[in-house]
C-alpha cells in the first residue's frame, strides 16, 4: 500500500505540474501589476471567484455541465459504434467498400461545423440536434481508424488462421478484431475529443443549453472571468476525457496494454 | 528428457507402420497472376513422401520452394496436376498438416500469452481442461512448459519458433510443414533447434517436409533431401541421406557419408543439375 502509494509519488510528473504553476503566478502578476490591461483577460484568481459565483447557489454551471457531458458521451457511444460497424464493414467486404468508399470520402471532407444551421433547422435547438452532430462527427476518426488497422493486420496472420483451421467467424473474432484492437482505441480517442468540439461549438452557434451556451451567454453580458471560467472548464473536461480514456483502456484490455509496454521497452 | 512419459499419447497414434505413402505430387505445375503477367512458378513436380519421413526440399531463392510448400499446406491451389494427402486431394488446409512459418515474431499473436496462443486452434474444439492438458503436453514436448504465462515477445528468437512448433503440435498433426523454420536465427540456436525438432520427431512420429537454402542444414536433419532448380522451379536432385539417428551435431558431421552428401547437393545446386 505505502509502496504502491510511493510508486505513484515517483511517477507523478512534478516538473510539470510546477512548470503550469509558474505560468499562472506569472499570469496573476502580469494582471495585477496591470502590465497586462484588458479588460477581457482577467487574471487566475478573478477566474476562480468567477467559477465559485457560477458554481454556488443560483449558478447554471452545473446543470450546463450536466447537459454537456451527457451529450458528448451519447454522442460518442452512438458515433463510435456506427463508425465501428462500417469500417469494419468496409474493410472487411470488397463490395461494401466499392460501394460505399466514396461516399465516405466525399462526406468525411465535409466540416461537421457547416452542419450545424442545417441541423438545427431540422431538429431544433434541443439535445437531440447536438447529439447527432456530436455522433456524426465521432463517427469518422472512428470509421477511419477501424478500417485502417483491419487493413494492417499482417497478411501472415491470416495464413496462420486458415492451417490452423480457425473459421471466419474465429478469425475476425480471435485474430482480426484483437489485431485492430490498438487502432480502433486510437480512432475511439480521437472521436470523443472530436465529439465534445463539435457538441461545444453547437452548443454556441445556437443550442439553447450546456456549456458552450452558457460562455456565449456569459460574454455577451461582458462578464470576462465567467467567461474564461467556462473556457477552462472545457479544457479539464478535454483532458479528463482523454486521460480517463487512457486508464480504461489499461483496466478493460491488458493484452493491448502489454502490446504497448513492449513498444516502450 | 523423458522422451516415454511425454510422448506416450502421440506415439501410440503415430507410431503406424513406417512407409505409408502420406503425400503424393503427380506431375504438378503452379502458375501465378501478377499484377500484368501470369508467371509459372512450379512445373512438372513428381514426388512422394512417406509416413514419418524428414524431408528437405533445398534450393536456391526464387525457384518456387515456398509455393511447393504453400501447395502441400493447402494455402494456394495447383493449376495444374495432382496433390494427395493420405490418398485425398488437398483442397484447402487441413489439420493434418499444419505449416510452421519462418517468421514467427509475425506469427505468433502478441496480445496472447504462450499458453494462449498455443491454446488458440483447440478453442471451441475441445472441453477446457483438455485443452490445457494438450497445451502443457505440448509444450513439455519442445521444452517450454515453464514459459506458459509469458508473452511470446519476452522470448528469444529460438523460444519463439519453438512456441509456434508447440501451437502446430497441439493439433497432433500427422505431418509438419515448415517454411524455412530456422532460417531468421543465429548458428548456435539453429543447431539447438536442429536437434530439438529431431527430438520432436522421434517423440510423435510425425511426417515433417521443410524447406531451406541452407545444404547442411537439410542434410543434418533429413531422411531423404530433394533439390528444386530452375524457372520455374522443378526437383531436379534427389538424394536418401542414409545417416544413422539419433543424430549428433558432432558426430554426425564427421561421417564420411555426411560429407559425400553435403557434396553432392553443392555439386547439385551450382550446375543446376546433374552434369
Amino acid at each position: 500500500m505505502v509502496a504502491s502509494l510511493r510508486r505513484a509519488v515517483d511517477r507523478f510528473n512534478w516538473l510539470g505540474l510546477a512548470c503550469i504553476i509558474a505560468v499562472l503566478v506569472v499570469w496573476q502578476l502580469l494582471v495585477s501589476a496591470h502590465i497586462i490591461n484588458y479588460s477581457s483577460l482577467p487574471g487566475p484568481i478573478q477566474i476562480w471567484s468567477g467559477f465559485r459565483q457560477l458554481a454556488g447557489s443560483g449558478g447554471q454551471l452545473w446543470s450546463a455541465l450536466w447537459h454537456t457531458v451527457r451529450c458528448v458521451l451519447e454522442a460518442w457511444l452512438i458515433g463510435v459504434a456506427i463508425g465501428g460497424i462500417a469500417g469494419l464493414l468496409i474493410a472487411l467486404n470488397p463490395t461494401v467498400a466499392g460501394w460505399g468508399g466514396a461516399t465516405v470520402d466525399l462526406l468525411r471532407s465535409l466540416p461537421v461545423v457547416a452542419l450545424i444551421p442545417v441541423a438545427i433547422l431540422i431538429w431544433g435547438t434541443g439535445s437531440k440536434a447536438e447529439v447527432i452532430l456530436g455522433a456524426y462527427a465521432a463517427l469518422w476518426p472512428m470509421l477511419i481508424n477501424t478500417a485502417g488497422g483491419v487493413r494492417g493486420v499482417p497478411p501472415r496472420l491470416r495464413d496462420v488462421a486458415r492451417t490452423l483451421g480457425l473459421s471466419r467467424w474465429g478469425t475476425l473474432r480471435k485474430i482480426v478484431l484483437p489485431a485492430t484492437g490498438g487502432a480502433m482505441l486510437v480512432g475511439a480517442r480521437l472521436a470523443l475529443a472530436t465529439a465534445l468540439v463539435i457538441c461545444v461549438v453547437a452548443e454556441m452557434l445556437g443550442l439553447q443549453s450546456g456549456v458552450g451556451n452558457q460562455l456565449v451567454l456569459e460574454q455577451g453580458a461582458g462578464q470576462a472571468a465567467r467567461t474564461w471560467a467556462y473556457i477552462v472548464l472545457v479544457g479539464v473536461l478535454g483532458l479528463i476525457a482523454n486521460v480517463g480514456l487512457n486508464k480504461a483502456v489499461h483496466v478493460m484490455f491488458p493484452g493491448v496494454s502489454a502490446i504497448s509496454d513492449r513498444s516502450a521497452q | 528428457m523423458t522422451a516415454d512419459t511425454a510422448s506416450e499419447p502421440y506415439a501410440t497414434a503415430r507410431r503406424t507402420d513406417a512407409g505409408a505413402v502420406i503425400f503424393e505430387l503427380e506431375d504438378v505445375a503452379v502458375t501465378l497472376q501478377s499484377e500484368r503477367a501470369e508467371r509459372q512458378i512450379l512445373e512438372g513436380v513428381t514426388f512422394r513422401v512417406r509416413e514419418g519421413e524428414v524431408v528437405g526440399v533445398v534450393g536456391p531463392s526464387g525457384t518456387g520452394k515456398t509455393t511447393l510448400l504453400r501447395v502441400l499446406s493447402g494455402l494456394i491451389r495447383q493449376s495444374a496436376g495432382t496433390v494427395l494427402l493420405d490418398r485425398k486431394p488437398v483442397l484447402a488446409p487441413t489439420q493434418e498438416a499444419v505449416t510452421v512459418f519462418q517468421d514467427y515474431s509475425s506469427a505468433l499473436l502478441p496480445w496472447r500469452t504462450v499458453e494462449r496462443n498455443v491454446a488458440l486452434p483447440l478453442e471451441g474444439r475441445t472441453t477446457k481442461s483438455e485443452r490445457r492438458q494438450r497445451v502443457l503436453r505440448a509444450l513439455e514436448i519442445v521444452g517450454l512448459a515453464d514459459r506458459v504465462d509469458e508473452y511470446p515477445w519476452r522470448l528469444s528468437g529460438g523460444m519463439q519458433q519453438r512456441v509456434q512448433i508447440a501451437r502446430a503440435l497441439v493439433l497432433e498433426p500427422r505431418v509438419l510443414l515448415m517454411d524455412e523454420p530456422f532460417g531468421a536465427l543465429d548458428a548456435i540456436t539453429k543447431g539447438s533447434l536442429h536437434d530439438q525438432l529431431l527430438d520432436v520427431q522421434a517423440k510423435t512420429g510425425a511426417t515433417i517436409v521443410f524447406i531451406t537454402h541452407d545444404v547442411e542444414e537439410a542434410v543434418y536433419l533429413s531422411d531423404r533431401v530433394m533439390v528444386i532448380h530452375g524457372a520455374p522451379g522443378q526437383i531436379v536432385h534427389e538424394v536418401h541421406t542414409e545417416l544413422p539417428r539419433p543424430r549428433d551435431q558432432i558426430a554426425t558431421r564427421d561421417l564420411p557419408r555426411y560429407n559425400a552428401v553435403r557434396h553432392e547437393l553443392a555439386q547439385v545446386l551450382r550446375d543446376g543439375g546433374i552434369a
